[in-house]
């Protein structure tokens, strides 16, 4: 290729920005409550067994009770939340990551820098139809990002877009 | 001397590995101390003198028997695009260390195989972190084709794969000296930088084992320790100063001789495209690294450092968390300011970090983190008042505002910069570190807002390459993006050639 030098016009650079954001499938939303959910519900099961089996006294135990119901509350809420803050962008030459509630973190993937990727699939998530997508690059060691909650279809596109970039490199 | 033909068949270790082999052995036992104190205890406790040295005797044969088995099944091969190692009493298992995954080939001269004049080249890969080989024992001829042999089809490969404009032959010449070290710099660097636990290894950790052993001790040299302590006060502030001066000492001294054993005779030289580094007292290391392999730059300079005008120079590469092998860096110890920024630029055209122009990060984070830790003091504080006696609740006062003092140095450190094609970033206490880093090299970058950072315009921003991540708290929101689109723009847009720059 010959040699250019450019004059990078202001349109072109990479406004990280002006990423287009899709949220992840709302099933992601969906079965992350009803996980959490479930889990609390069987906390205060085991709670509620326990408390009649060892007779736990009075202002104790109805306390007790409170507080899980209370952090289960918060903690599905948060759940929910957290589903729903999580989303991706694609561009010609990086992946975008979207996520958390308070903390909003947006985090660039470089294609040219990924390593390889990976798609998972959980025992619930397979029975939903929906995937999650690892992006692997040099140097930790673990994953840059996990993009859950992706329909099928979809997170292996995901997949095929970061591959084709590093064999077009 | 050795022809590609006969490395490409299964070639054995000389049996001097032997002695390679029992090192390692011993190696892994000092690194397993705390897990042997209960073994060690046991065989203290075992009936009789003789039994006790028949224990250590077998333990030392069966050291010895591993050794001499694990040299028998030792064996290794140099294929066309990969280093096959076959090994295992046991279970036996094969190695394939590809060409291109290989980022190191160091020679040791360790102190057990001089006399004979042989070598060990320890062979590093990019994979996992476990997968390092040692060749023991090799003649230095041998050693030095097999290097050759690496390095050269390592570079084939490399021109076969991605255009490497690198000629392969430039790694093996040593290169011009760039720079020395002499036991008065050695000396510095102890003293400036705590090299003790080189040599304390886990042995301070015991003496805190031990600790309920030292009023037994006492009591035998015929002190009683209740006596002892009613004596006046005065009496118990010198004896502490001096212990204290005493400590100090030894672990400045241990320091030094630290430093020495691990940097005696350092040379580092430079071709194009690498240094290659000398160094070690007893076992002698010979490093060598491309150019291009470094991710990042680090100027470190402690408090003593900047007392005696001096700092070290990292040059970092690809790093796994887990080793923190001293052989995936250059260190370059206690040089000056000048020295250091000559060395850089070695590598990478940097001004002077100092003369940069810092965006810095804002006041509101130093706010944060002191509201955070104010109310977790506060709650330890209320926690003694209440609990113990409300006199008690002033016990954590210093300890708060010593910490205060901390944060807000740490704070005012904090900055971020970018010049030509470069971003450094700065931070310390009361020393100063300064990171270079090449944007194109980037792996990631992410952006942090909280809903209170988005209304006052702030950011959190963090650039990751390989070796290392820069991490800038609470800086503007457009500074922030700024850099961020810059350092994209620098791996995403082709290079001056037209493909992507790779960032090994």
């Amino acid at each position: 290729m010959a040699f250019t030098n450019l004059n990078v016009s202001l349109a072109d650079m990479p406004e990280s920005a002006t990423v287009a954001r899709h949220g992840v499938d709302s099933r992601h939303a969906i079965i992350n409550t009803v996980v959490s959910l479930l889990f609390w519900v069987v906390v205060l099961v085991v709670l509620t067994v326990i408390g009649f089996v060892k007779s736990i006294p009075y202002p104790q135990f109805p306390i007790l009770v409170a507080a899980v119901i209370v952090a289960g509350i918060v903690v599905t809420g948060h759940a929910y939340a957290a589903a729903r803050a999580r989303g991706y962008g694609v561009r010609e030459h990086d992946l975008t990551y979207y996520s958390g509630v308070f903390w909003r973190q947006q985090s660039v993937q470089p294609l040219a820098r990924v390593q390889h990727v990976e798609v998972n699939r959980g025992p619930i998530e397979k029975r939903a139809g929906l995937a999650s997508v690892k992006m692997f690059s040099a140097g930790s060691g673990s994953a840059t990002f996990t993009i859950p909650g992706l329909p099928l279809a979809v997170a292996e596109d995901l997949r095929e877009h970061a591959l084709a970039h590093k064999v077009g490199m | 001397m050795t022809s590609s033909a006969t490395l490409a068949d299964w070639q054995r270790l000389s049996a001097w590995s032997v002695l390679h082999n029992i090192a390692s052995a011993l190696r892994h036992l000092v690194n397993n101390f705390f897990a042997l104190i209960p073994l060690a205890y046991g065989i203290t406790r075992l009936p009789g003198e003789l039994i006790i040295g028949l224990v250590l005797f077998a333990i030392v044969a069966a050291i010895v028997l591993w050794a001499v088995l694990h040299y028998r099944t030792f064996a290794y091969s140099l294929r066309d695009d990969s280093v096959l190692v076959r090994q295992g009493i046991v279970f036996k298992k094969q190695l394939d260390l590809a060409f291109v995954r290989i980022q190191n080939v160091t020679f040791e001269y360790p102190f057990y195989l001089r006399p004979m004049g042989l070598v060990t080249i320890k062979i590093d890969s990019a994979g996992s972190s476990g997968d390092e080989v040692y060749l023991a024992a090799l003649e230095a001829d041998e050693a030095e084709a097999i290097r050759k042999e690496i390095l050269e089809r390592k570079a084939h490969l490399a021109r076969d794969d991605v255009a490497d404009d690198a000629p392969s032959s430039d790694l093996l010449e040593a290169g011009d000296l760039l720079i020395d070290r002499q036991l008065p710099d050695l000396i510095l660097h102890g003293l400036t930088n705590n090299r003790a636990w080189i040599i304390l290894g886990g042995v301070g950790a015991v003496i805190g084992q031990g600790g309920d052993q030292i009023p037994v001790f006492v009591m035998s040299l015929g002190i009683d320790p209740e006596e002892f302590f009613s004596q006046s006060v005065g009496m118990m502030l010198l004896l502490f100063a001096s212990a204290l001066v005493l400590s100090v000492l030894i672990v400045a001294g241990l320091s030094v001789l630290g430093s020495i054993f691990s940097y005696y005779n350092f040379h580092l030289y430079g071709t194009n495209d690498a240094f290659s580094v000398h160094r070690g007292l007893l076992t002698k290391h010979e490093i060598h690294m491309r150019k291009s392999r470094v991710q990042t730059i680090l100027f470190r300079e402690d408090w003593l450092d900047r007392v005696l005008g001096r700092l070290n120079l990292v040059f970092e590469q690809l790093s796994h968390k887990q080793a923190g092998m001293m052989d995936e860096k250059v260190l370059v110890p206690t040089i000056t300011r000048q020295q250091a920024n000559e060395l850089a630029w070695e590598v990478v055209p940097i001004p002077n970090p100092v003369d940069l122009d810092f965006a810095c990060s804002h006041i509101r984070y130093f706010a944060k983190l002191a509201i955070v830790w104010t109310t977790l003091y506060v709650v330890v504080a209320a926690g003694f008042g209440l609990g113990l006696e409300w006199k008690l609740a002033a016990l954590p006062l210093p300890l708060w505002a010593t910490h205060m003092v901390l944060m807000y140095l740490t704070w005012l450190r904090k900055g971020i910069a970018v010049d030509g094609e470069m971003i450094i970033g700065r931070g310390g206490i009361i020393g100063i570190d300064y990171v270079v880093m090449q944007a194109y090299k980037l792996q990631g970058v992410s952006f942090t807002q909280s809903p209170f950072m988005r209304r006052r315009g702030l950011a959190t921003l963090k650039l990751r390459v390989a070796s290392r991540s820069i991490r800038m708290p609470f800086i503007d929101v457009t500074v922030a993006r700024q850099i961020m689109d810059f350092g994209l723009l620098e791996v995403e847009a082709p290079g001056s050639h037209g493909d992507h720059r790779s960032w090994m």
